[in-house]
């Protein structure tokens, strides 16, 4: 990457240095038009249920900036000799479900053939300036708050080798089916958000580390209140862990530090590194707005939420697991 | 000792393989694979089933040796903890006559084993054996020797023996099932 030129124009507010989940670009006065896009290939076995959550994980990184999305393109690639173009149809038709869920028209798409399925969006929101939620901005005393459990990238590994059950399979479908819609949810109230990113292919530790990126600060996180899915813990045991994991792990792993004991930490900490698709948002707020925003997450249906821990103040940016 | 070549497989093919390769009964496995991930789940699987793991680099690739211990089962040596469960008078199926002797003998053969069971559930027309004069007199020396004797109380009811018990105590399913569930049973 080092040889690209960096992009440069007043009206880009964000690109792809540094840890943004979408791009920012300034149109009129306070407005501002976000635009990202992401694609995966298939972590679920129903083509239906695959479709959603690409949807899901592509529009997420528009409610991570505190936008709304709007309108989004289809991007895939089809193994046309391989799978019967029915398969093709369900997937889009999921996709197209899950946006139409989420207020976003999809204008059109292109595909290509392709030895591996792949499906994706370019998904494009809007929002403004002074309401942006960036990924830096956390403040030290924050809370940070967790939406879903941690866990799709070992369970999917799992799935692939025929070792998941149906029951979690499901439970870990409708979570990574579940829009990431916060600023939805917030409309009508008054609730600051200092930092927010999503949770995906980095890992937790990874993404963590991006809230505190040149901030001086560190993040406190107590191990028992992160929401792990059932059964997540006992298939990393059994090695069923995707490379991503262990890649995450090597990188982030020289500003982690566990000073868990077994018994506060009871789980693998590869589950800390694992990828996640169309995983939680990651949201740091003032405490005295935390159990507000825990209120309104819950009712909205995730669940799961936990305030996992509090930034404090390190100058080394440093997670410290307790 | 067996030896898999898993070099170009992808994750978690090299993992589902090595389970497969156990779960045969291969003891002693020497495994090569060409990526880290791989040989770091199968460190991590081998670890959480207690298998004795070793590696090394070889020509680029991972060689790795599994070592199961050999299953051996734990003897019992007394009875402690035991369940037995007895759901009919007779023992084995087949010839009722034979079935009622064999019963017979098995309670007066317990009687004289030194690895008394600590429990023993009657159920069906097991429950008959304690209210039944010949076949009592065994659990009743069972019971004076501090075994605990269950009998099932709807079993009971339904041979409307519930005034006819001469050994154990009347017990439900809730209980009887926690003896089922939590201890170590054998089934007669």
């Amino acid at each position: 990457m080092s040889r690209l030129k960096l992009p440069h124009n007043p009206k880009l507010l964000s690109h792809w240095e540094g840890w943004e989940n979408a791009t920012v670009y300034s149109t009129e006065g306070n407005s501002v038009l976000v635009q990202t896009v992401d694609m995966i290939t298939p972590i679920l076995d129903d083509p239906y249920d695959f479709g959603q959550v690409v949807a899901a994980n592509a529009i997420s990184d528009i409610y991570t900036m505190g936008c709304l999305p709007e309108l989004a393109l289809n991007i895939i690639a089809f193994p046309c000799s391989v799978l019967p173009k029915v398969v093709l149809s369900q997937i889009l038709a999921g996709g197209q479900d899950k946006a139409e869920e989420a207020g976003v028209l999809i204008g059109g798409g292109h595909t290509v053939e392709d030895d591996e399925l792949k499906y994706g969006m370019v998904v494009t929101g809007f929002g403004t300036k002074d309401n942006l939620w960036r990924v830096g901005g956390a403040k030290n005393g924050d809370v940070l708050i967790l939406t879903k459990p941690i866990g799709t990238g070992i369970i999917s590994t799992a799935l692939k080798a025929g070792e998941a059950t149906l029951e979690t399979i499901n439970i870990v479908a409708e979570s990574m089916k579940k829009l990431n819609n916060l600023p939805v949810l917030l409309k009508n109230h008054k609730i600051k958000i200092n930092a927010c990113t999503d949770v995906t292919g980095f890992g937790l530790m990874v993404h963590a580390l991006s809230l505190i990126n040149k901030s001086k600060l560190g993040i406190k996180i107590v191990a028992r209140e992160i929401p792990i899915f059932k059964k997540a813990n006992e298939l990393a045991l059994s090695g069923f862990v995707p490379g991503g994991a262990y890649r995450n792990q090597e990188w982030a792993s020289p500003r982690v530090i566990i000073n868990a004991t077994p018994a506060k930490m009871p789980f693998d900490p590869i589950l800390l590194f694992d990828p996640q698709t169309s995983g939680g948002l990651l949201v740091a707020v003032e405490e005295k707005n935390a159990e507000l925003l825990l209120n309104i997450l819950k009712e909205a249906g995730f669940s799961a939420t936990s305030i996992i821990g509090s930034l404090v103040v390190d100058k080394e940016e440093r997670i410290e697991i307790i | 000792m067996i030896f898999m070549d898993l070099t170009g497989l992808p994750c978690p093919q090299p993992v589902i393989r090595v389970k497969k390769a156990l779960e045969e009964g291969n003891n002693y496995l020497e495994i090569i694979v060409d990526n880290e991930t791989a040989l770091n789940n199968l460190l991590r699987f081998a670890s959480s089933r207690n298998i004795t793991a070793s590696w090394m680099v070889e020509e680029g690739n991972y060689k790795i040796k599994l070592e199961t211990e050999m299953k051996t089962q734990p003897i019992v040596k007394d009875g402690q903890g035991k369940t037995l469960f007895l759901s009919s008078r007779y023992l084995g199926k087949g010839d009722d006559e034979l079935g009622e002797l064999l019963m017979k003998s098995f309670l007066n053969t317990l009687l004289q084993t030194s690895s008394l069971p600590e429990t023993l559930v009657l159920m069906n027309t097991g429950v008959q054996l304690a209210c039944d004069e010949n076949c009592c007199q065994p659990l009743k020396k069972l019971e004076e020797m501090g075994v605990n004797i269950l009998v099932c109380g709807t079993c009971l009811k339904y041979f409307n023996l519930e005034n006819e018990l001469k050994a154990g105590k009347i017990s439900n399913m809730f209980e009887i099932l926690e003896y089922l569930l939590l201890r170590d049973v054998t089934t007669v």
